[in-house]
């Protein structure tokens, strides 16, 4: 007798269902393009292979659609193992420091204190924000200078880092940090900091020294260029302009 | 020994495929097979659950298994009417049809959804069904129609060599495990816990037949639409010992309808399970999935029967269930943020009236919450539970995602007042997450402050450029709007990119 019931009201329950699979409202079924077809890449710590054979592009996207259901569908960055890292790069920017888009350029570094207990967490909110920054273009008009996104994952202490094209261009860069601090919600007792890829490519310890500094340190950035000779090279006083 | 010939001389007749002459394989006609059928529908409709209509049953089985494919084409409407007769009967049987009876329909019932076409599996499991082999019952009742039908039925012993007719009608265990389900009904056996060995159903102690309290309740009305399915299962732990006897139901909802029983963080399920004195588990499922079972535990069959007439009506209503001893919890001054503040280890009681405890939580006009308590362990843990909250805010899982749009959908009233709390955003500080050792302190730690701030208002102010978007400009989406978008996004994910990433990078795909 429960059979009976069970298929009777199984046929009703699928009438109802039909019902709500027809009301889509139309919104869900149109697309929102973004301004730049981003990439999503991943690297999978591997000692054994090279860095560049680890790291695997896995998804292209130009619609606000396509990214929620990349994103929605993938483990979150305080999922990944140690060692990893994901990359969302625009197309055609390879995310090494090597690429010509890269090569001039540095990177804002936001670093997530490995004590702390809701690491992951944070890690994840600050990935996300930093996604939704980069591919809605809400660096004001210097999103042309935005090249992509980090998040390193590590026991060490995870780094999410956006990447710039030139880091020459001390007032582009200053405006796109302050943007990302307010995004990410930073407070003001972490500092973010601007490295120089070459900096970071030629450093001979393990920290590099910024270029600037969010909120700025004691000394001012400008003073700090003129003490420092090694930084003064990478960000030669005379700016090259950019290449749009 | 006569059975295992049986079997043997029953493959022996499968190999040499064609052997029409084996007097075993002996066909009815047709129309003697439309006869059978007339006469089992008949029975059924009369519900004569006689040794007659199990004879019949058989016989037309083992007539069918070989002319079923014919009869599907030829006489398609009288096989689908036996065939409801044949679900009716399992339906209404109460034992008396006999389980090789029963073995005998669903087999065919298999076959005919295999286009009448067998397989290995399926063949086996019904050569190797113990309650086949092992039929104690002799051979009564034979309908003198004809011999030739007996002899079919001689075929048809693969499975059960003899068709069985049992004489006092309550000869056989039903295999509905139904009738199980209430122990303390009463029966012979003294500890009032009958359980089936989970090797044969065979060790049969002639127990009357409790009264099974599901059935009327399966009846629910069918306006109700409410999509309810329920088996019961008896706990078959042989925990003799123990006297405090475990009961299991389990009860089948709408998998929409899980947020409307489970309340928010569970807390629905929770009163239920303490009114009720059960234990509720949902099954897991998948977020496709459109139905999903509930399993109450509890160790009276009341207990039990009240949690599902509590659960179908928590689910009507949409509300969670009124305790006797309190009146509705007071509306909530801020929205829901304040709910998950639930120390754990506390009863869900507490927390619905969070005036009677101990700890205050105020929200001052600049955002701010505040905690006040005399208990700083107490205080650590709702601050815990806060700030847990938050960040879940700030991102959710893909879990909480699921549950929030079950909890819009079950709380359609609050959902403006949550829209505004919506971009509570998490602003990391000391006294956010570094306090709890401070906390531990004691007299100093009675207030605890915890920043909520909105999201700057700078998101809204670069909305507007955007609407009066210039041609050379990029298109831009701020925070809220891509939020938005993701909130009315339920589509899964491409199939092109679904693909490439199981091939590039399987490893981060969420299953």
């Amino acid at each position: 007798m429960t059979t009976t019931v069970a298929a009777n009201s199984a046929v009703t329950a699928v009438g109802a269902d039909g019902k709500t699979e027809t009301s889509i409202p139309p919104e869900l079924l149109t697309r929102h393009p973004l301004q730049n077809r981003w990439a999503l890449w991943y690297l999978k710590a591997d000692r054994n292979k090279e860095w560049e054979d680890c790291l695997k592009m896995v998804s292209l996207f130009d619609t606000v659609e396509e990214f929620w259901s990349l994103y929605n569908h993938i483990q979150s960055a305080g999922g990944l193992n140690w060692g990893s890292d994901y990359y969302l790069f625009k197309e055609g920017i390879k995310p090494m420091w090597e690429d010509v888009n890269n090569v001039q350029g540095g990177r804002w570094l936001v670093v997530v204190d490995k004590q702390l207990q809701r690491r992951t967490q944070l890690l994840d909110h600050y990935w996300l924000e930093l996604l939704m920054a980069i591919v809605g273009e809400q660096f004001d008009e210097f999103g042309e200078y935005v090249c992509g996104a980090v998040v390193n994952v590590r026991q060490k202490g995870d780094k999410v880092s956006l990447w710039t094209r030139d880091a020459t261009r001390d007032d582009v860069n200053l405006r796109i940090g302050q943007i990302l601090k307010q995004k990410l919600s930073i407070p003001d007792t972490d500092i973010l900091r601007y490295e120089v890829h070459k900096d970071s490519s030629a450093r001979t310890s393990s920290t590099v020294k910024p270029r600037i500094c969010l909120p700025a340190k004691e000394p001012a950035p400008a003073k700090d260029k003129t003490s420092s000779p090694s930084t003064a090279t990478a960000g030669s006083p005379t700016p090259t302009t950019p290449t749009p | 020994m006569l059975h295992n010939y049986d079997v043997a001389a029953d493959f022996g007749a499968k190999m040499q495929t064609g052997a029409p002459q084996a007097p075993r394989n002996t066909l009815l006609s047709v129309d003697q097979q439309l006869q059978l059928m007339n006469t089992i529908n008949n029975m059924v409709r009369a519900s004569q659950f006689t040794s007659q209509l199990a004879n019949t049953i058989f016989t037309l089985c083992a007539q069918l298994k070989t002319s079923g494919s014919l009869l599907e084409q030829s006489h398609k409407n009288e096989l689908n009417k036996v065939f409801t007769s044949l679900r009716q009967a399992c339906c209404r049987d109460n034992g008396q049809l006999g389980t090789p009876c029963r073995l005998k329909i669903m087999e065919l019932v298999e076959l005919r959804a295999m286009n009448w076409r067998t397989n290995l599996a399926h063949s086996q499991y019904y050569v190797n069904r113990p309650e086949g082999q092992h039929d104690p019952a002799p051979t009564v009742g034979i309908p003198p129609s004809s011999a030739t039908s007996q002899s079919a039925q001689m075929t048809s012993s693969v499975t059960s060599p003899v068709p069985q007719s049992p004489q006092p009608p309550m000869q056989f265990v039903p295999p509905n495990p139904m009738m199980f389900q209430d122990p303390m009904g009463g029966g012979p056996n003294p500890g009032g816990i009958f359980f089936i060995p989970a090797a044969s159903t065979w060790m049969n102690p002639l127990m009357p037949m409790p009264p099974n309290p599901f059935l009327p309740h399966s009846m629910l009305p069918p306006d109700h639409q409410m999509f309810l399915r329920q088996r019961s299962l008896n706990n078959k732990k042989p925990n003799l010992m123990n006297k405090t006897l475990q009961l299991r139901h389990e009860m089948i909802i709408r998998n929409s309808d899980s947020g409307k029983i489970m309340g928010v963080k569970g807390r629905r399920v929770a009163a239920v399970e303490q009114l009720t004195n059960t234990v509720i588990s949902f099954q897991k499922v998948d977020a496709k999935s459109k139905e999903r079972t509930l399993t109450i535990t509890a160790s009276t069959m009341e207990d039990i029967e009240r949690a599902k007439d509590m659960i179908i009506d928590t689910i009507r209503r949409n509300m969670s269930p009124i305790r006797n001893d309190m009146s509705m919890p007071p509306p909530m001054p801020i929205a829901d943020l304040h709910q998950p503040s639930i120390p754990q280890g506390k009863s869900p009681e507490d927390d619905e009236d969070e005036d009677d405890e101990d700890i205050k939580l105020e929200q001052t006009s600049d955002g701010k919450l505040t905690f006040h308590c005399d208990d700083p362990e107490l205080l650590a843990a709702a601050q815990e539970a806060l700030s847990a909250y938050l960040r879940v805010r700030a991102r959710p899982s893909a879990e909480e995602r699921e549950k929030k749009k079950e909890r819009r959908k079950s709380m359609p009233l609050q959902q403006t007042a949550h829209h505004q709390q919506e971009p509570v955003m998490l602003k990391p500080s000391k006294t956010f997450h570094g306090s709890t050792p401070n906390l531990a302190d004691g007299l100093a730690a009675t207030t605890t402050v915890v920043m909520a701030t909105a999201v700057p208002p700078s998101h809204v102010q670069q909305q507007q450029p955007q609407q009066v978007q210039a041609v050379g400009e990029p298109i831009r989406y701020n925070r809220d709007s891509l939020m938005t978008a993701r909130e009315t996004m339920r589509a899964p994910m491409a199939p092109e990119m679904l693909k490439e990433i199981t091939r590039v990078a399987p490893d981060i795909l969420i299953a």
